[in-house]
């Protein structure tokens, strides 16, 4: 278990990480996501020991990870796609931390094989794709067989075959009863592996729950629509209670009914339909509706631009949530939020 | 390239493996070894001291052939006084050499990050500190040793070459080689100490450099043009005439060779001063500085 309290990290003037607190529980992925900046990986290398927090405690199984007897067998981390010495070779540096902890040779052979990287582990680090590297780290972060693992962006550069490996070690790892904390921003490789989610944006935690309820609370369920007289749709629909937006090519955007209602609306107003399907939202979905307010560091000029998001041509179609924090878990929870509408969207 | 699909088949982790001080001291020699900078940096140091000894005893053999010994050095010459003065002929490059592999030991670990994976095997950070503190020192030192005395053999066979019947002296090259372990030694933890107070190679490695070339021998061109005892009392305590001050007769590092009147308690309070405050520095900062 890695238990977060409070935690508060400054650099000069900007502060990186601001009373953040959440548990990550054994036997489940948690997923820790984040905009670039969020404050992610300065949480993660607070937990590592590598940076001091101003005030709080991150701890590790119950204490800081520097009071652990045996540090590798409690915690393995990857933290950095380069976090091994690019002029050793790759059995040499997993050697060097194999004799902090007197473990045999044979656990190296045994990670360098896990990791598929047996065949190339005489050559220098230096000399590896970024894939490769990514699987020392995981080599290296697997080598104590840990009972925690905290693994930030580890699917970053790896091939497809390398993707689903890790995301199947993070589920046989969780099954086996450790603690995975994982950060990504591939949503749909997050959706997945992950158990439970922590979204932190701009140094706060935005949201600390299971997949499946971020995606209830946060993501915009609705139902599209197309008519021959969808203005007469609307309206009918309007009196049933949902609310009605425009959407594209002529569509209505139907919130708070399911397509079964409004396809007995439409029936009973006599207007035939040309379309009707529930669009449910997918966790990138519910996680740029929660972070739009919070990316500090913005793409310029491609594609959309998340409805909402500063910079956006669009006005949000709803208010980002707000937090969704387990009541009395950090100390600064607020109520859930549904999917909410507001009155100005109900038409 | 592929993976296996189960987590740890086999796992071959002893459940009372226990992070220990013996496992860390391996974990840093293996770290210092392993590395195709340490090789290359320590044989070229190694290369420069030797020749320098040989080709400057067969420089010094076949002047004192043509114009004598006593027109040479000025009066009797102790025994070991040549070939230990030839010995440290190349003394300073070569400890400088050794030094840099020191610093791309413990700032090249900042700069690749592999110093993430060090700290969280070891998140306590003393005892990777003191290890590489012991290592570095012990070969430093040895390595110093070593290389004096084969430095000395080489210069006893150049001067031989050139007709010179020259002695060893047993007991003064024991005294000479000691004193080059030690001046080795400094500038190994003088490296280490700045390696780990900045995080730069580039950096570390010029700040050694200016210490013991550049320094010295600017104060000592500034003392001599100026007459003031304070600039004579600063290039006296500079790492490189601080050890000199400690070889007695015939042994000073040639590359500088500095005629120093240190008397030994202060020679050694220097020598110690250069060693262990920037190490103490280092390792405040090793201790105490995020990780980027």
């Amino acid at each position: 278990m890695i238990e977060i309290s409070h935690l508060t990290k400054r650099f000069g003037g900007v502060t990186a990480v601001d009373d953040v607190s959440f548990t990550v529980p054994p036997g489940t992925v948690t997923g820790f996501l984040g905009p670039n900046g969020a404050g992610k990986s300065t949480t993660m290398r607070i937990i590592m020991g590598l940076e001091r927090a101003d005030t709080g405690t991150a701890t590790v199984l119950g204490k800081p990870l520097r009071e652990h007897p045996a540090p590798l067998l409690s915690v393995g981390a990857l933290l950095d796609a380069r976090s091994l010495n690019p002029a050793r070779t790759a059995r040499a540096s997993l050697r060097v931390l194999a004799d902090t902890h007197g473990l045999p040779a044979r656990r190296v052979d045994e990670v360098l094989d896990l990791t598929g990287l047996t065949e190339v582990a005489g050559q220098r680090a230096g000399r590896y794709s970024l894939g490769m590297g990514q699987r020392l780290g995981i080599a290296a972060a697997l080598l104590g067989d840990p009972r925690v693992l905290v693994l930030d962006e580890p699917v970053n550069g790896l091939d497809p075959e390398g993707v689903t490996w890790v995301r199947q070690l993070c589920r046989n790892l969780a099954a086996d009863g450790r603690t995975v904390l994982i950060s990504s921003h591939l949503m749909s490789e997050m959706a997945q592996t992950a158990d439970r989610l922590v979204v932190i944006g701009r140094g706060r935690v935005l949201a600390d729950r299971t997949l499946e309820e971020f995606i209830a609370d946060v993501g915009d369920d609705h139902v599209r629509v197309a008519a021959a007289d969808p203005h007469r749709l609307g309206v009918h629909l309007v009196d049933a209670g949902a609310a009605v937006d425009p959407g594209p090519e002529g569509s209505l955007v139907v919130r708070g009914v399911d397509a079964d209602t409004v396809g007995r609306v439409a029936l009973a107003s006599g207007v035939a339909l040309t379309h009707l399907s529930q669009v449910r939202p997918s966790l990138e979905d519910a996680y740029l509706r929660l972070t739009a307010q919070e990316v500090q560091y913005h793409s310029g000029g491609v594609g959309e631009v998340p409805p909402g998001a500063p910079g956006s041509a669009l006005p949000s179609e709803q208010p980002a949530p707000a937090l969704l924090t387990e009541p009395g878990a950090t100390g600064q929870s607020r109520p859930i939020q549904p999917n909410e509408t507001t009155p100005e969207a109900r038409s | 390239m592929s993976t296996q699909t189960l987590t740890s088949p086999g796992v071959s982790v002893p459940r009372a493996a226990r992070l220990n001080f013996s496992g860390v001291l391996r974990a840093e020699w293996r770290k210092f070894h392993t590395v195709r900078s340490t090789w290359i940096l320590s044989l070229t140091a190694a290369g420069i001291l030797l020749l320098f000894a040989f080709g400057f005893s067969l420089i010094l053999g076949a002047t004192i052939s043509k114009y004598g010994s006593e027109e040479v050095t000025g009066g009797s010459v102790a025994p070991g006084m040549f070939t230990n003065s030839m010995a440290t002929a190349g003394l300073t490059i070569a400890a400088l050499l050794f030094s840099a592999a020191v610093v791309v030991s413990i700032a090249g670990e900042f700069s690749s990050h592999s110093i993430i994976s060090t700290f969280s095997a070891v998140p306590k950070r003393w005892p990777t500190y003191l290890a590489k503190t012991l290592v570095t020192g012990v070969l430093g030192f040895v390595a110093g040793v070593v290389g004096h005395v084969v430095a000395a053999l080489l210069a006893w066979v150049g001067l031989s070459m050139t007709g010179m019947d020259t002695e060893l002296g047993l007991g003064a090259t024991t005294h000479q080689a000691l004193v080059t372990g030690l001046y080795v030694l400094v500038l190994t933890w003088l490296g280490l100490g700045l390696g780990a107070l900045m995080r730069n190679t580039a950096g570390a490695v010029v700040s050694v450099s200016i210490f013991v070339y550049l320094i010295g021998q600017v104060l000592q061109g500034l003392a001599a043009g100026m007459h003031r005892d304070w600039l004579t009392w600063l290039a006296y305590h500079v790492p490189t005439s601080a050890v000199d001050a400690l070889r007695g007769e015939g042994g000073n590092a040639m590359a500088v060779a500095t005629q120093t009147s240190m008397a030994t308690w202060d020679a050694w309070l220097t020598v110690a001063f250069w060693a262990l405050v920037p190490l103490a520095l280092g390792a405040v900062a090793y201790q105490r500085r995020d990780v980027k």
